[in-house]
């Protein structure tokens, strides 16, 4: 298979394949693995600028699927979804746990230019909705939201990085994913 | 705080997706999230709307390290389960006679699972799924001090190509919930169930399976034919 038709792996695929591998289907696991991991490496890269701890979260993750196969349904979104929820959260994880033994908080040279809100707003493609919706916030507001979400940074690291006060930020954040929300839902 | 209001528990599970609920918070949210389906779901929620985002993320292709790491990992794990379905031989030899009940059979494997491996906790529900010849075809056990769910394939089939059993308990009241999909051949399963599902368990009646399509019902309800019953006995 070639990673181009590997990234065009639609759900039903991914579906199956998630079933196989809850029943220990090592193969379907691998083909899993081959058709999200590019994906999801991406995801963890931009939580975690560390290639090694990237790579960690990466394998934690799915070691974790491994086992949690039979967790998925459909509330949880589509397995895509499910997925990067899963990355995300370890790397997220992991990224706390370095910082607190580092104590110092890294710049932001390495950050994926892809991740900046306004090239982020041209490519999602995928995701109109959402797209719509973020395009509703303020720049500020969307620039906040996005830097939280693809860098995991806190509150206090978005301030420092905005050079915003703390309290700002948060109060940001929230009304922007209220009116993110309110957006959604009409 | 006040976690009966939805506004509320809707802003936390939103920054706990994007990720800026954290520290204490976060860990006090995630308790939270594990006794409250209402929780739970608003996260689920969330990570609908939001981590679509992530496809708009350039493709890196990890290294290949990553998934021998993997495989390596997963490999040591199954080893231990294959190990462990040794102790099922005796029951095999058993269903020749043919001539002992059900709960006698389920107590007598109760006893080989637990007195060869001493590290392993008792279980104090247990259930056994058998097929209309009474052949044993799954055994359920579970632990309510630990919550984990222990499901062992001893001659169960897959389904049809693109069905799968799925277990269900029946509480005392309201609807049938999902406990996972079941192994397959002579494999084990083992998961640890919520705080709220072993509430439900403790007191629940019994289990059923049904035909699901592949992944599981996608309603969180049992939407194939109800194949399989068995009554939970408390040890």
């Amino acid at each position: 298979m070639t990673s181009h038709q590997n990234l065009l792996a639609d759900e039903s695929t991914l579906l199956d394949l998630l079933a196989k591998t809850a029943l220990r289907d090592r193969a379907a696991f691998k083909r899993l693995y081959d058709s999200t991991a590019p994906r999801l490496f991406a995801v963890a890269r931009n939580v975690l600028h560390e290639p090694t701890l990237a790579e960690d979260a990466l394998q934690d993750a799915f070691v974790q699927v491994w086992h949690r196969a039979t967790d998925y349904h459909a509330e949880r979104g589509t397995v895509m979804t499910w997925l990067t929820t899963i990355v995300r959260y370890r790397a997220i994880d992991v990224s706390r746990r370095q910082r607190r033994d580092t104590s110092s908080f890294g710049d932001s040279e390495t950050a994926d230019p892809s991740t900046e809100p306004d090239l982020l707003a041209e490519s999602l493609e995928h995701a109109t909705e959402l797209r719509d919706c973020l395009q509703r916030l303020s720049a500020s507001q969307q620039h906040s939201i996005t830097l939280a979400f693809f860098e995991g940074l806190t509150h206090e690291e978005v301030a420092q990085r905005v050079g915003t006060p703390m309290g700002t930020i948060k109060s940001r954040i929230r009304r922007g994913l209220s009116r993110l929300r309110e957006c959604l839902e009409s | 705080m006040n976690y009966d209001d939805p506004k509320l528990i809707d802003m936390l599970a939103a920054e706990y997706v994007v990720g800026t609920l954290h520290g204490r918070a976060r860990a006090r949210f995630t308790r939270l999230m594990q006794g409250s389906a209402d929780v739970q779901k608003a996260v689920w929620r969330w990570e609908r709307q939001l981590h679509p985002l992530a496809a708009t993320l350039a493709p890196t292709p990890p290294p290949a390290r990553v998934w021998s790491t993997i495989e390596r990992r997963i490999r040591a794990d199954s080893k231990s389960e294959s190990q462990a379905t040794d102790f099922w031989t005796p029951l095999k030899r058993w269903r020749l006679w043919g001539a002992l009940s059900t709960a006698v059979a389920i107590l007598l494997a109760v006893s080989l699972a637990v007195t060869p491996v001493p590290q392993a906790p008792a279980p104090d529900r247990i259930a056994q799924f058998s097929a209309a010849d009474d052949q044993p075809l799954w055994l359920i056990s579970a632990n309510l001090t630990n919550g984990t769910l222990r499901a062992r394939a001893i001659n169960a089939q897959a389904a049809q190509l693109d069905r799968v059993h799925e277990l269900w308990m029946l509480p005392e009241s309201g609807p049938p919930r999902s406990l996972g999909l079941l192994p397959v051949g002579s494999e084990v399963r083992e998961l640890t169930l919520p705080p709220g599902l072993v509430a439900l368990l403790a007191r629940a009646s019994g289990l059923a399976i049904s035909l699901e399509p592949a992944g599981g019902s996608p309603t969180g309800q049992p939407t194939g034919p109800v194949v399989y019953t068995a009554p939970l006995l408390s040890l």
